[in-house]
């Protein structure tokens, strides 16, 4: 899968994880976004750190270091205010996107022929 | 591991530890992900294989996962850091507006002393520093010539024969280009016209402004053809200023004729606005070419007399020292072909021409150094003051200091702080500094007599710069001592209270800003008495009650003197009523009397230097000035008569040593070379020795001829009138005469004798002036130092002096108490003081007259004023201190 793409997609699927309500370690993460997309997009479960780095410094989310279920420490990320604005706009340039290409894909002939 | 990791959260208690996070990060997955398929029922070591596979690579996220947050960290640090500023300028506000008297007292100390430095600064660099606006003026040489004196000084700035010039410019390896210019001006004048704002203009050689760069604004530059004499040579370059001054726009001066000594010229070409010539500030209106010179100036005017100063553009890497030797061969050949004998110490000087040429005389410049390091000291003064001021206002909050310590304040953190006050208040008074620095300026400018010169005085990139320097760097000297005070009045416990401070550097600072002032105060009082020893010198005539009427001819084509018109006129004077005796001279003393010449006796070939003076009857009786032996000049001594001349004393004992001179020949100016009968001049009486042109040098030796006799060049004549009258009624009288008489004569305004000469103490006066003035500044400064920190001392011990007038001390023993106080201040300042004021008589020798290197009188003088200084500012306080209410003072915390 194309790398740029992919990126994009996380971004988006973390914000959408992460827009749910509460704050999730990355662990919770990775399995919420494996069962909602049936393991498709995270491979490597590795590469959702340096995503959820990048989104940190952007200031999308903030983490926080807190206790998990079975008392260990964990890092708890969130969504910030300006995170969920973001995401709102990027869902909704990508429902355009998505069913732009889903339409352009799903026909059977070119158009004018 | 769990063991390291909580030695790894301590760690972070002192800052972010990106790696340690991430490890950590990635264990938590890794191991939750171990304790889900265990749960699933996998072995341990499956279920860590399987954890790892789904994990992925760790090495290259990880990478990434640091180098992000890494990133992130400084970022949000710098944010951090920048708005804690932000709130340290906001607080510094806050402060600076509630204390607002001694914020005001702080500006304007500031305004003062850094405005003095900015403009002396200002003209300085528009007179000496700033680089010509040309195409690469570090490429520029100055040509000049210089050679050894007779008493083998150094005698310099003279500059180079035409011919010479043409030599250096057509046979030099050193330079792309050498061009001249050649220190003439000519004036704009027409027959029977009088011309408003008469234009000057300035000679130069046709490749000047192609050597400098300069790219005309209009039309075009001079070329070399100009150069050679011809038709062609009759052109003009404009300057921009006169351009646009004479003519709607700049522009429009191409194609017009301007009459310059009485020669038509055209206006060819307009050069740009930021060229003001190579002299600094000297803007010349019009610039012509040499080639012109012989039909605009008397050929004698040019060709003898050593008018060219050369610019050169050196070639790639050739150097000053290159340029001069190779020169210095060239100048020696020109010297050898024209075989006149010149002495052989004959030098030629490159010196950088990358800021042209000052014009400034040395005794200008002096001035201007004097004045520099007075405004340096003020501004130290200042600085002490302003952080004396400061000082006293934290001392106030030290309390506040030690709270904010308690509470986790870093120590970097308060400094920080105080100094951004300290910029604030250096921004504010630089700001207001560039409007006194401008103030300043136009006050330079007046007490030079500059007025003529266009010296642009709105402040630049340069000037703000500096002054932008200057005021950062007052900040950070008068911001230390608040500073240290802040962080030493932290460790005063917070129960204390804080009137017991254990350093107060308020002490310190008053009595380095004494110092100071005594060292200001000193050289004020040398220049004051030098002035009066010059003042005091016998001139050798009696100035008072003389007026001086200046008469030109009527109309300006006019080259020869109106010295029959002055003769009648003179005779008419001394009929009328009111005029003791009346007289007529080619010159002013003390004003243009600067002219060297030469006399040796016909029978004795040594040559003497000497001034040659034209004088009309009753001179010396004018001026009292009293005959020796001989006649003085009569009526009847005019050009038909033999030649006569009048020498004085030493004069008379130089060229005739153990002779009568009466009656003996004597040969003057070029005659003294080459003697033919008709130049001999007979000496018919002898004068005293008078002072000419300098109160300070031993009088000239001077050859006086009667003014029908002398040279008919210079186009005007003086009155000397000795009369009780002042000079406007004066003035009116001649004016009147002339317009009876029917002469041609324009008059001037009268002025008085004594005037003339106070003209010519111009720099000693305006040093004294300077001087004065500034250490008036300093010791009000230094005054209102004293008085705060007295009264901050006085409100500080009130309860201590309230227990002293509770058990009797009287009125006088508390003001006494106050009084040693700040005198013990003011001694301790002057002690410190006292080698700084010694060094710097030693380094004004040379510009004071008649004191000894160093004037103990001044140094005395100086620090009696700081005494008093330190009585007067102590008065007040120690007053209030002596009238306390005890009770009232026993409850002041």
């Amino acid at each position: 899968m194309d790398l740029d793409l992919l990126r994009g997609t996380l971004d988006l699927l973390i914000l959408k994880t992460l827009s749910w309500g509460p704050p999730l370690h990355g662990y919770a993460i990775t399995a919420a976004i494996r069962r909602s997309t049936d393991d498709a997009l995270l491979v490597e479960e590795g590469a959702l750190y340096p995503a959820l780095y990048r989104l940190e410094a952007k200031g999308w989310i903030e983490a926080e270091w807190g206790l998990s279920e079975n008392k260990r420490r964990a890092k708890y990320y969130r969504l910030t205010p300006e995170g969920r604005r973001h995401f709102r706009d990027r869902e909704k340039i990508w429902n355009a996107y998505s069913q732009a290409v889903a339409k352009l894909l799903g026909q059977r002939a070119a158009p004018g022929t | 591991m769990p063991h390291e990791a909580r030695w790894r959260r301590y760690l972070r208690f002192w800052g972010a530890n990106p790696e340690a996070d991430v490890d950590d990060e990635f264990r938590f997955h890794l191991e939750a992900r171990v304790d889900e398929l265990r749960a699933r029922g996998m072995s341990v070591g499956e279920a860590r294989r399987e954890a790892l596979r789904q994990f992925g690579e760790i090495a290259a996220p990880r990478a990434e996962c640091i180098a992000v947050s890494r990133a992130h960290g400084k970022r949000r640090s710098r944010t951090e850091y920048l708005n804690g500023c932000l709130a340290d300028v906001r607080y510094a506000f806050r402060v600076l507006r509630k204390a607002r008297a001694s914020t005001a007292a702080a500006i304007l100390i500031l305004a003062m002393s850094i405005g003095g430095t900015t403009a002396v600064f200002t003209l300085l660099d528009r007179m000496v520093y700033e680089p010509l606006p040309v195409w690469k003026p570090s490429q520029l040489a100055l040509v000049s010539h210089w050679y050894i004196g007779r008493d083998g000084k150094r005698m310099g700035g003279d500059s180079f024969r035409y011919s010479d010039y043409v030599h250096l410019r057509d046979h030099n390896a050193v330079f792309s280009g050498l061009a001249a210019e050649a220190r003439l001006v000519a004036h704009e004048m027409r027959p029977h016209e009088k011309i408003a704002a008469p234009a000057m203009a300035s000679v130069v050689s046709g490749n000047f402004f192609d050597v400098l760069g300069v790219v005309p604004f209009a039309g075009r530059v001079l070329s070399p053809a100009d150069d050679l004499r011809s038709a062609a040579s009759h052109v003009a370059v404009a300057g921009y200023r006169f351009a646009s001054r004479r003519y709607q726009f700049p522009q429009d001066a191409l194609g017009q004729t301007v009459y310059l000594n009485g020669a038509p010229v055209v206006i060819v070409g307009v050069l740009p606005p930021k060229f003001s010539g190579l002299q600094k500030a000297s803007d010349p209106d019009l610039y012509i070419p040499i080639g012109i010179v012989p039909e605009l100036f008397p050929a004698a005017q040019f060709d003898e007399g050593a008018y060219i100063l050369g610019i050169g553009r050196l070639r790639p890497r050739v150097t000053l020292a290159e340029a001069e030797s190779n020169l210095q061969v060239l100048y020696r050949q020109a010297l050898a072909a024209r075989d006149n004998g010149l002495p052989e110490t004959d030098r030629v000087s490159c010196e950088s021409g990358a800021h042209g040429y000052s014009g400034l005389y040395d005794d200008e410049r002096r001035s201007f150094h004097v004045l520099g390091a007075i405004v340096l000291l003020l501004l130290l003064i200042g600085c002490a003051n302003v952080a004396c001021l400061l000082v006293a206002r934290s001392a106030s909050r030290q309390h506040e200091t030690a709270i904010r310590l308690s509470l986790g304040a870093g120590r970097l953190r308060i400094l920080r702080q105080s100094f951004v006050e300290s910029i604030l208040l250096a921004l504010g008074g630089g700001a207001a500094a560039l409007l006194v620095a401008q103030w300043g300026c136009r006050l330079l400018v007046f007490a030079f007599h500059w007025h003529q010169r266009s010296v642009g005085l709105a402040p630049d990139g340069r000037v703000l710069a500096f002054s932008l320097a200057v005021s950062l760097l007052t900040a950070f000297l008068f911001g230390l001592a608040p500073a240290l005070q802040l962080l030493r009045g932290g460790r005063v416990p917070l129960t204390q209270e804080y009137s017991v401070a254990p350093f107060f550097p308020g002490k310190v600072l008053v009595s380095v800003e004494v110092a100071l002032s005594l060292v200001l105060l000193a050289g004020a009082a040398m220049f004051v008495r030098s002035f009066q020893n010059i003042l005091a010198v016998p001139t050798g005539f009696q100035a008072r009650d003389v007026a001086v009427v200046r008469l030109r001819p009527f109309y300006d084509e006019e080259t020869r003197p109106p010295l029959h018109e002055a003769i009648v006129l003179i005779d008419h004077l001394r009929a009328s009523a009111g005029v003791q005796s009346a007289t007529a001279a080619n010159f002013v003393v003390f004003n243009d009397a600067r002219v060297m010449s030469t006399a040796r006796a016909v029978d004795n070939p040594q040559v003497k230097s000497a001034r040659l003076l034209s004088v009309a009857p009753q001179y010396w009786e004018t001026l009292r000035i009293p005959l020796v032996s001989g006649r003085a000049f009569t009526g009847r001594d005019d050009e038909h008569a033999p030649r006569v001349a009048v020498l004085n004393e030493s004069l008379a004992a130089k060229l005739f040593p153990g002779r009568n001179p009466l009656g003996k020949r004597i040969l003057t100016a070029r005659a003294t070379l080459e003697p033919k009968p008709e130049d001999e001049i007979e000496v018919v009486g002898i004068v005293k020795d008078t002072k000419l042109s300098n109160l300070t040098a031993p009088p000239p030796d001077v050859v006086y001829q009667p003014i029908l006799q002398g040279p008919k060049f210079g186009s005007g004549v003086v009155l000397e009138i000795r009369t009780a009258m002042e000079p406007p009624a004066i003035g009116a009288l001649v004016g009147a005469q002339v317009k009876n008489l029917h002469l041609p004569l324009d008059v001037l305004p009268a002025t008085a004798l004594t005037d003339e000469i106070g003209a010519s103490l111009e720099n000693d006066s305006i040093r004294m002036q300077a001087s004065t003035l500034f250490a008036a500044l300093a010791l009000g400064l230094i005054a209102s130092g004293l008085y705060g920190l007295m009264a901050y001392t006085v409100a500080r011990r009130t309860r201590e002096i309230g227990v002293r007038v509770a058990v009797g001390a009287g009125t006088f023993r508390i003001m006494a108490l106050v009084l040693r106080q700040s005198l013990q201040l003011v001694g301790v300042g002057i002690a410190i003081g006292i080698p700084g004021a010694i060094a710097t008589m030693r380094a004004l020798k040379g510009l004071v007259f008649g004191l000894p290197p160093v004037d103990l009188p001044s140094v005395a003088a100086a620090a009696a004023l700081l005494a008093l200084a330190g009585v007067v500012a102590a008065f007040l306080p120690a007053w209030r201190a002596a009238h306390l209410d005890p009770m009232q003072a026993l409850r002041v915390q």
